[in-house]
Order: structure tokens, then C-alpha cells, then sequence
């Protein structure tokens, strides 16, 4: 039976060119790129070139990238950055109450060092309102963070128009980027943003680096202490295949962008629909058109997430029930609830997110296959047949 | 890093197409003009500055690896 893979939003499959591209700087270039003698050369090289490929992605300068170890180190630097280096200047951070967890444990660690934080809500949608932005902001903020499309349920937040108030506020604004970048376009000389996140393994880059733009300016003090790598900024040895991977990564979503996501819009519409008409009870979730095009988000009645996860995977379907991060957990997601969604409705989650390699004729099978595990765990649950007695 | 973003703009650059490098004094001035000519490319003057270097480079006719 063949396993279709439906979740691109948890990770992406490293592509064979990334691959390729990583392989020289594990078999010849595996120098220290810190070092001056050509053995350290030629490994800094790969790492300035992959810093390019991802400053084109982003619209940004090489200099304004900074290479991590993932998308969660990216957002705690930001974070914990921007609140050491204007610790002068103010105590209070404004985020929202949908963020990824790498935000929002960030977020409360801070809280536990003495900062204020202000957690915005969201609508039914999972979108932040902007004047809910400007009427938080003092003149104690230090930094708005709010994520640029939420994992679960796919919103693209406003964050051109939130990047407009933080600069005439002057206050630093930043976002985590790591569900965007690369699968819509982001141009940083057109939106006032001044950090972002990003994480490789999300654009079919290898897992293990992520990187940090910061803008020229940007009062943001270093994260990772040390060696003087990064020009200072992160230190700690480089993970040049990675880095060279994440910037293959880069330079491929640039040039195929259009293509996937047409691609990804196309299959996901074709998957809703199907589940509009053959599947009674679901309603779906995030924002209908402002919203990842490779997303697509439902609460099932009646049904745990989980265990229609774990019915679709033996039917040869990989999919997730709230986020993979917090898969673990019986809890009902933080993100649905934010929307309102009540807790016994929302733990019927589910997210399929589409990918480059996925075709339509996946997509068939999948509308094949979910309507008759939505039926028999249905007929098995306590729940739904007390309803109907 | 100077003599490594100093490669990747001459490797960009068409033969005989000129470069101007500006360099800290200390490491940056002593490893970059050494590491220019290693590559086969032509230094063609080093100029003091306030702080550092001017450095006027000129791409190479052929690729040196």
C-alpha cells in the first residue's frame, strides 16, 4: 500500500538537490569554517553562498541573516535579544495567543524573569486584529511578535499592516516565518518587519538549522555566547552541510514558488471540497482565504484527533491532530480554543497539509478513504451514540 | 570572511573587471591580498586609509580551484 505523506506543515522531505549540495561539505569540505587555511576557506564558502541564496528568498542583505540551529532558536533569540538589549528602554512584549509554542514558552520564561507579556486574541478566523496591536503597545514595548500563518489551521496574519503600526510606535516587530517562508512570497524591502524566523526542514531543507533575519540597525543582543561566529552574533561551529542545504532550499522554493503553490492550492481545494460533500459534520477551520495554500484544517464531531490519525496512518495516510509538537498531549489545542472553538469540538482536530510531491490522485483515495473511518469511529463512540439515542 | 565574500564577488565578475576591497587593518590586510593572488587574480594597488586598506583587484582570465 502506498504511505502518502499529508504533512508538510510537521516537515518537508529534504529534496534530492539539497541533498547533492550537502554532500561535498560532508565527504571533502567538512573544514571548520572559523579556520584561515583553505581547508576552512572552502567550508565559510558554502556558508556565505547559502547566506545569499536565503537573503534573495526573503528580500534581505546576506548581513542581515543569521544562521541557527532551527526555527525555535530563531525565535528565542528574538525574543530573549530584543528584551536583554532594551532592558532600558522597557519591560513588555505584545505576541498573540495562537503562536507556536516556541514563541509562546518563550514568551513565559520571559514572563518568569520579570517582563510583561501581552497574549492578543484572535477571531473565529485565528486572525489578530491590527488595532488590537496599537492599542497594546506603551511606551514600555519593547517587541510584537506575531507569527506570519499559524501551523494548525493555516491564517496568514496581517503582518504588513502590524509592521506598519510597530514602525510608526517605533517598536521592533518580529515574526516567526517558519510556516511561510518559502511557500508564499516575502519580500522584506516591501513589509517593516525587523526580525524574522525560519527553519529548513520546513522548505525541504535538511532538519537542524534555521536562521534569524535581522535588520540592519535592529537592537538585538546575541543569544548564543562564545566563539566570534556569525560575526559575532550566534556563536557555536557552523553545521555547514545544513547551512548549505537550507540555502539550496532557498534558492529552489525561489525559483519554483509560483509553480507550488499553485500546485498546493490546487490539491487542497479538491481535498475540501471532497470533504464538504462526503464527510456530514466538519467544519473547517482558519481564516477561508487568507490562509496557507498548502493548509487545509478541520474539527470532525463526534471523534478524537487522534484516533483518526491513527485510522487514516493504518490506511497508509500520514496526517496530524493539532500540531506535531504537541502531539503528544490529550490536550485539545491552544490555537483552536483561542478561536473559540469549544474544547469537545476542537478535540476532533485534524490537519492535512499538502506538498510538492503529492498528486491529485492521493488526494482522491484520501476523500475515498477518510469518509469511511469517519463513519466507523463515529458508530464505535460513546459520545455520539448517546446523541442519538 | 573578508577574503571569503571577497571570492564570491569575483567569481560573479567578468575577467579583467576591476574590484575595490576596503579592509580593517591587522588580519583582513595581511591574509586577503596573499589569498587574491593565490586565486590567480591581480592586485593592482593597496592604498592607506584612515583605519585600513583600499584594495584594487582584478578578475583573473581564468578560474583558479
Amino acid at each position: 500500500m502506498e504511505q502518502v505523506y499529508f504533512d508538510h506543515a510537521a516537515t518537508t522531505p529534504p529534496r534530492p538537490e539539497v541533498i547533492e549540495a550537502m554532500l561535498p561539505y560532508l565527504r571533502e569540505r567538512w573544514g571548520n569554517p572559523s579556520s584561515l587555511h583553505a581547508t576552512g576557506v572552502r567550508a565559510a564558502e558554502g556558508i556565505e553562498r547559502a547566506r545569499e541564496h536565503i537573503a534573495a528568498l526573503l528580500g534581505a542583505q546576506p548581513d542581515e541573516i543569521v544562521l541557527t540551529g532551527s526555527g525555535t532558536e530563531a525565535d528565542n533569540h528574538a525574543l530573549i535579544g530584543v528584551s536583554q538589549a532594551l532592558r532600558d528602554k522597557g519591560d513588555h512584549i505584545i505576541t498573540s495567543a495562537v503562536e507556536h509554542h516556541a514563541i509562546l514558552h518563550t514568551a513565559a520564561f520571559l514572563e518568569e524573569c520579570g517582563l510583561r507579556v501581552t497574549y492578543l486574541p484572535v477571531d473565529g478566523a485565528g486572525m489578530v486584529d491590527p488595532p488590537d496591536v496599537r492599542d497594546a503597545i506603551t511606551d514600555k514595548t519593547v517587541l510584537v511578535s506575531i507569527m506570519h500563518a499559524n501551523n494548525e489551521v493555516g491564517t496568514i496574519q496581517p503582518i504588513a499592516e502590524i509592521g506598519a503600526i510597530c514602525r510608526e510606535r517605533e517598536v521592533l516587530f518580529h515574526t516567526d516565518a517558519v510556516q511561510t517562508v518559502g511557500h508564499v512570497p516575502i519580500n522584506l524591502r516591501e513589509i517593516h518587519v525587523d526580525l524574522l524566523s525560519l527553519s529548513a526542514h520546513k522548505l525541504y531543507g535538511p532538519k537542524g538549522v534555521g536562521a534569524l533575519y535581522i535588520r540592519e540597525g535592529a537592537c538585538v543582543r546575541s543569544y548564543m555566547h562564545g566563539g566570534g561566529q556569525e560575526q559575532g552574533r550566534r556563536a557555536g561551529t557552523e553545521n555547514v552541510a545544513g547551512i548549505v542545504g537550507l540555502g539550496e532550499a532557498a534558492r529552489l522554493a525561489r525559483e519554483e514558488m509560483a509553480w507550488e503553490m499553485s500546485h498546493n492550492a490546487g490539491l487542497c481545494s479538491l481535498l475540501i471540497r471532497g470533504v464538504r460533500q462526503h464527510v456530514p459534520e466538519v467544519t473547517e477551520t482558519g481564516h477561508p482565504c487568507q490562509r496557507l495554500p498548502n493548509n487545509a484544517s478541520f474539527c470532525v464531531a463526534g471523534v478524537e484527533g487522534e484516533s483518526i490519525l491513527l485510522n487514516l496512518d493504518l490506511e497508509g495516510f500520514a496526517v496530524s491532530s493539532g500540531s506535531a509538537c504537541t502531539s503528544g498531549g490529550l490536550e485539545p489545542s491552544h490555537v483552536l480554543l483561542a478561536m473559540g472553538i469549544p474544547p469537545e469540538i476542537a478535540r476532533g482536530s485534524l490537519r492535512v497539509s499538502v506538498g510538492r510531491d503529492n498528486t491529485f490522485e492521493q488526494v482522491d483515495r484520501f476523500l475515498d478513504v477518510f469518509p469511511r473511518v469517519v463513519e466507523r469511529l463515529r458508530s464505535m463512540s460513546p459520545i455520539v451514540r448517546a446523541a442519538s439515542q | 570572511m573578508n577574503w571569503v565574500k571577497t571570492k564570491l564577488v569575483l567569481e560573479g565578475m567578468e575577467p579583467g573587471e576591476r574590484l575595490e576591497v576596503l579592509l580593517d587593518d591587522g588580519e583582513a590586510i595581511q591574509g586577503v591580498p596573499r589569498s587574491v593572488r593565490a586565486e590567480g587574480h591581480r592586485v593592482l594597488q593597496v592604498t592607506p586609509l584612515e583605519g585600513g586598506f583600499r584594495l584594487l583587484v582584478e578578475r583573473a582570465a581564468s578560474e583558479h580551484e
